[in-house]
């Protein structure tokens, strides 16, 4: 019983790992979606190293900025609706 | 004779697991794309070498160096090495197959939560025992296997590639220096063969091991080969997503995802089951303390590594350049450190010159070549050797503090 008390807290510390990241405003597919196509929208890819190279999906015409340098987005005309795409 | 026959399985499923997992696929790939129709033969010399080399030094134990600092020097690259593969190498396929999982099967469910579920499910097999370690890693490298064999039969004899297989690439590189560059990447895949085992298979059955692996890895660089242009292959990220998709379209992405998912199992289980086994080793080799409760040693080394895979991953470490470095590292140091202890074996076990201790000198002497010319020629050297410098002297340093521990240890004992 002891035994399973301790895998059992093991498992439940690595699933709450994710939470760490979890405070941070998002927009999901279909907002983005009805978004697609307006001239004034922007998409910035700021995805790096495995979260850019591993993944099967780029979103067409979106830009791709290093997430720690975003001085090429400061350029942009600040009425646009910049969307960022970290994940 | 049937625990024989369960061993074989048990380290075919080892040995292969590095071989068919995603990192090894995009390597693998990459070459057949920058390398072409010379990348096969250069994959087979590899193999043919650290082969030849598995089978004399098999039977060997790594026998440690008698002076003490020396000792630590080599215990330092062992742990280093180990180490290294464990966390950093867990760290990138994880992510792999979280973001495989998310974009091929479920896309509401959370790349990160997966992968965070994938290593809590591999550290509970490694609490549970060896012997749940051994039979889920046999499950996990057959599933990989199979996926990858359906891809490649579908490949070879529905359609056939439409490429035109006369195509020359413009290497950067003279052909022979290319040739090189391709057989020293091919010894990166077999070290897992040559590492010291406690049970000892027969040189046919270990035969039977390295022919299957060379001949999975090399018909897929053919069909990989046949089917997506050369320069594609060698730029992709994802060359198996590539593979896969080209030849079975929708049902080839989900038996890629698959062999991706179960292939990152199967090389954690690996790396996890290979350091902590090392680690336990050779703190048994330190201290009586660790000889009493091996089991306990290895429980506690799996949930330490596991913790640091953990932090690595929410830290962010894989959306850094910096894994890259890393991972490259890691299996540097793992080649540098097999080198090391081939020398050892042979040097330990056979006191006068002989053919084997000629070949085996001579295969040490290949692995530190290849050891330096990726690291002359690794594409920001000098972030590589700050990385290889820095885990030789943790190592080297947790090794010596090891030793002093022991000491005193041993000293309250006796």
């Amino acid at each position: 019983m002891k035994r399973i008390i301790s895998l059992l807290i093991v498992f439940s510390l690595f699933l709450a790992t994710p939470l760490v990241a979890a405070d941070v405003a998002i927009m999901d597919k279909d907002e983005l979606k009805a978004l697609l196509g307006s001239d004034k929208l922007v998409i910035i890819d700021v995805r790096t190293g495995r979260d850019w190279t591993t993944s099967e999906f780029k979103i067409q015409d979106a830009i791709r900025v290093d997430g720690q340098d975003l001085s090429a987005v400061e350029t942009l005309p600040k009425e646009n609706t910049f969307v960022f795409y970290c994940a | 004779m049937r625990v024989m026959g369960n061993y074989f399985f048990i380290t075919a499923a080892m040995y292969l697991s590095w071989l068919v997992s995603p990192e090894s696929l995009v390597i693998v790939s990459r070459a057949a794309g920058t390398g072409g129709w010379l990348a096969p033969p250069a994959l087979a010399a590899a193999a043919t070498l650290c082969y030849c080399t598995a089978a004399l030094v098999q039977r060997l134990p790594v026998t440690r160096p008698a002076i003490r600092i020396i000792l630590i020097l080599q215990a330092g690259t062992d742990l280093a090495a180990k180490t290294a593969l464990v966390i950093f190498i867990p760290t990138g396929v994880l992510v792999t197959a979280g973001f495989t999982f998310n974009e091929t099967f479920l896309y509401w469910f959370p790349n990160f939560a997966f992968s965070a579920i994938l290593l809590a499910a591999l550290l509970i097999l490694h609490l549970a025992g060896n012997t749940a370690v051994e039979r889920s890693q046999q499950i996990f490298t057959l599933l990989t296997v199979t996926c990858l064999s359906i891809i490649i039969l579908s490949g070879l004899f529905t359609g056939g590639g439409h490429l035109d297989k006369t195509v020359q690439m413009d290497h950067p590189l003279p052909q022979s220096q290319h040739l090189i560059s391709l057989f020293f990447g091919g010894l990166l895949f077999f070290l897992g063969g040559l590492q010291p085992q406690k049970r000892q298979l027969t040189s046919l059955q270990l035969f039977f091991i390295f022919c299957g692996a060379t001949s999975l890895l090399i018909l897929w660089q053919t069909v990989a080969m046949s089917y997506i242009p050369h320069a594609k292959l060698a730029s992709s990220t994802i060359p198996y997503i590539l593979v896969g998709r080209e030849i079975l379209g929708q049902e080839g992405r989900i038996i890629i995802g698959i062999a991706t998912i179960s292939g990152t199992c199967a090389v954690v289980n690996y790396f996890l089951h290979l350091a902590t086994s090392t680690h336990t080793q050779l703190m048994g080799e330190f201290s009586s303390l660790f000889v009493t409760k091996p089991q306990m040693t290895r429980r506690a080394m799996a949930a330490i590594f596991s913790a640091a895979i953990a932090v690595c991953m929410a830290t962010g470490l894989a959306g850094e350049q910096h894994l890259e470095h890393y991972i490259y590292g890691a299996l540097l140091l793992w080649l540098l450190n097999t080198g090391i202890e081939t020398v050892l074996r042979v040097r330990g076990n056979h006191s006068t010159f002989s053919i084997t201790t000629i070949f085996c000198y001579m295969t040490s002497c290949i692995f530190f070549m290849a050891f330096i010319y990726f690291v002359i020629t690794y594409n920001d050297s000098t972030s590589l050797l700050i990385f290889i410098t820095l885990a030789l002297g943790l190592g080297s340093l947790l090794a010596a503090v090891m030793s002093v521990l022991s000491k005193k240890f041993n000293r309250k004992t006796s």
